[in-house]
């Protein structure tokens, strides 16, 4: 027997034999040949990821396990992170490597058994988030009442911008709108409306911003569900508005806004008031005025009637200061109650003058007359606003309630004589003494005067 | 004071109606801040009136500069786009 023939022939009788590294080249090629491009259920088991970046596992079931390999390179492409645990569908290649005589599967692409890849990459993403604080209460922000600029992040061609834009500009026109146009899907999109977000932060060029898309499949809106979006919404310093799709989607970037729209449209709504109503509580406001100002007065009135019945014939000038107060509170309630008859005018309007012959010497009257003639000019002016006030009421209110100011009593020649420094209106040459000074104010500019005599 | 905007205006307008509403101001205090209120009043129905609608779109000029130029929505089917 020559031992040494045998081996070196490679040869046993009719057999052939292997070295260590042909047989394993050999299963390699059975192996790799027969298990190309295969799809495997089991349960991940050992998953890590080491310095390299390529996660390394075992999928197995109750009876059997197999290595499996994830290249780095491969691994992006998976939206969700495998977990221990988790029932999975792997799909990849059998390979052998030789130096430890083992098979391993290197995969290329896991899905999750059951629901679809984006969609526990979704809860995923969503339960670290949530962890992380990123969607809790106390952090939202409320919007602005008034904001002056809207920043819009989303697409310029699509269906999205025209809604927003639509009904922000009707639902109050003195706006700025600036957009920042976006991918809103495919590679980068998320990048590119995280840098919108960042960009109206760093130039303060916004006082809300909405972000949004139209509606579309979870994969068409996918970009509002990365981290890197969800991220830029968290930092930022203006409050922001998710305005993703239609009412049933919910994406990640809409937890972590301040506020989620359900479609841009009402995105639009919750950014900016309705105008009508703002004009409506700019109206309220300057009818409360009148109203408040008007008791105030008539109150004020009442005060200055009761002193001046005592001293009637010792100072007319009392009078011509009581008519002057009357009169101005007549003309507010002219205003304010549009329902004031004309016989109700001229009601009072008689008895102001009857009242004016019996307590007057004559120059007294032509001058009372004078004032009444002015009084029954604005009035019969003001009753024919009235008419067109409903038109423009606001602007027309605004105008008129300004002439109705005590004050405008200068524009006809009179004026008030202030205490001064303090600026308290003088009633009575008692209220100085020779040598103080009091300011003088005429329907146009003041006068600084100083007091030389007292008169009675 | 801060740069006087709608906000502040309306606000400030709001605590004059209160204060005026109260009652407790004299006379002269009282058409003080009614006139104030009057001007308040006029200011912020004008800027209502005056101020224009702008729209406007970010790009990026030749040397990478970011800058806002005017934009409208495009109809619906259109295809065309600025540069």
């Amino acid at each position: 027997m020559n031992y040494n023939n045998q081996l070196e022939g490679s040869t046993l009788g009719e057999e052939q034999i292997y070295s260590v590294t042909e047989l394993t080249q050999s299963i390699g090629f059975v192996l790799e040949g027969e298990f190309n491009s295969i799809w495997v259920s089991g349960e991940i088991s050992n998953f890590r990821v080491p310095g390299s970046g390529h996660a390394y596992f075992i999928l197995k079931d109750t009876k059997s396990q197999i290595r499996c390999i994830l290249f780095r390179g491969e691994k992006r492409f998976i939206a969700f992170e495998p977990e221990e645990g988790m029932e999975v569908l792997v799909h990849g290649s059998i390979t052998v490597y030789g130096q430890r005589g083992e098979y391993q599967i290197i995969v290329s692409a896991i899905e999750p058994k059951g629901k679809g890849a984006l969609q526990v990459a979704f809860e995923q993403l969503k339960e670290k988030l949530l962890k992380e604080g990123l969607f809790n209460k106390e952090r939202k922000r409320e919007l602005p009442e008034f904001p002056e600029r809207v920043g819009v992040v989303t697409s310029p061609t699509g269906a999205a911008v025209r809604d927003i834009i639509k009904v922000i500009t009707r639902r109050y026109p003195a706006i700025n709108i600036l957009l920042y146009p976006v991918k809103v899907q495919g590679d980068g999109a998320a990048k590119e409306i995280a840098e919108g977000i960042n960009y109206f932060n760093s130039k303060e060029s916004a006082d809300v911003l909405i972000v949004g898309r139209g509606g579309g499949s979870i994969e068409d809106l996918w970009a509002f569900n990365e981290e890197i979006v969800a991220r830029a919404i968290f930092n930022s310093k203006i409050p922001v508005i998710s305005a993703v799709g239609h009412e049933i989607d919910f994406t990640i970037a809409d937890f972590v806004a301040d506020h989620r729209a359900s479609t841009p449209s009402s995105a639009g709504e919750m950014a900016v008031k309705d105008v009508k109503e703002v004009k409506k509580s700019l109206r309220s406001c300057a009818d409360r005025m009148v109203i408040s100002l008007t008791n105030k007065i008539q109150n004020f009135q009442e005060n200055i009637k009761q002193i001046s019945m005592k001293r009637v014939l010792k100072s007319p000038l009392t009078h011509i200061h009581d008519l002057e107060i009357k009169i101005d509170d007549y003309q507010i309630r002219v205003v304010k109650g549009v329902d004031l008859k004309i016989r109700e005018y001229k009601l009072k309007t008689n008895s102001l003058s009857s009242r004016l012959y019996t307590l007057s010497p004559s120059n007294r009257i032509n001058q009372s007359k004078r004032v009444l003639g002015e009084f029954k000019r604005r009035l019969f002016g003001t009753t024919s606003v009235i008419i067109r006030a409903r038109e423009n009421r606001i602007k027309e209110l605004a105008g008129r309630l300004n002439s109705l100011s005590p004050l405008s009593v200068l524009g006809r020649g009179y004026s008030i004589c202030f205490s001064s420094p303090k600026r308290r209106p003088l009633y009575s040459s008692s209220d100085t003494s020779v040598g103080d000074m009091v300011d003088v104010k005429l329907y146009k500019g003041e006068l600084c005067c100083k007091v030389l005599q007292l008169k009675d | 004071m801060a740069k006087s905007t709608f906000e502040s205006d309306l606000k400030r307008l709001e605590k004059i109606v209160e204060d005026l509403e109260q009652g407790n101001l004299d006379l002269d205090k009282s058409l003080e801040k009614f006139e104030e209120g009057i001007r308040l009043t006029r200011s912020c129905s004008k800027r209502l009136e005056e101020a224009e609608t702008k729209i406007e779109i970010l790009i990026q000029d030749k040397e990478g500069k970011i800058k806002s130029i005017p934009f409208m929505p495009e109809e619906k089917g259109s295809v065309e786009t600025d540069e």
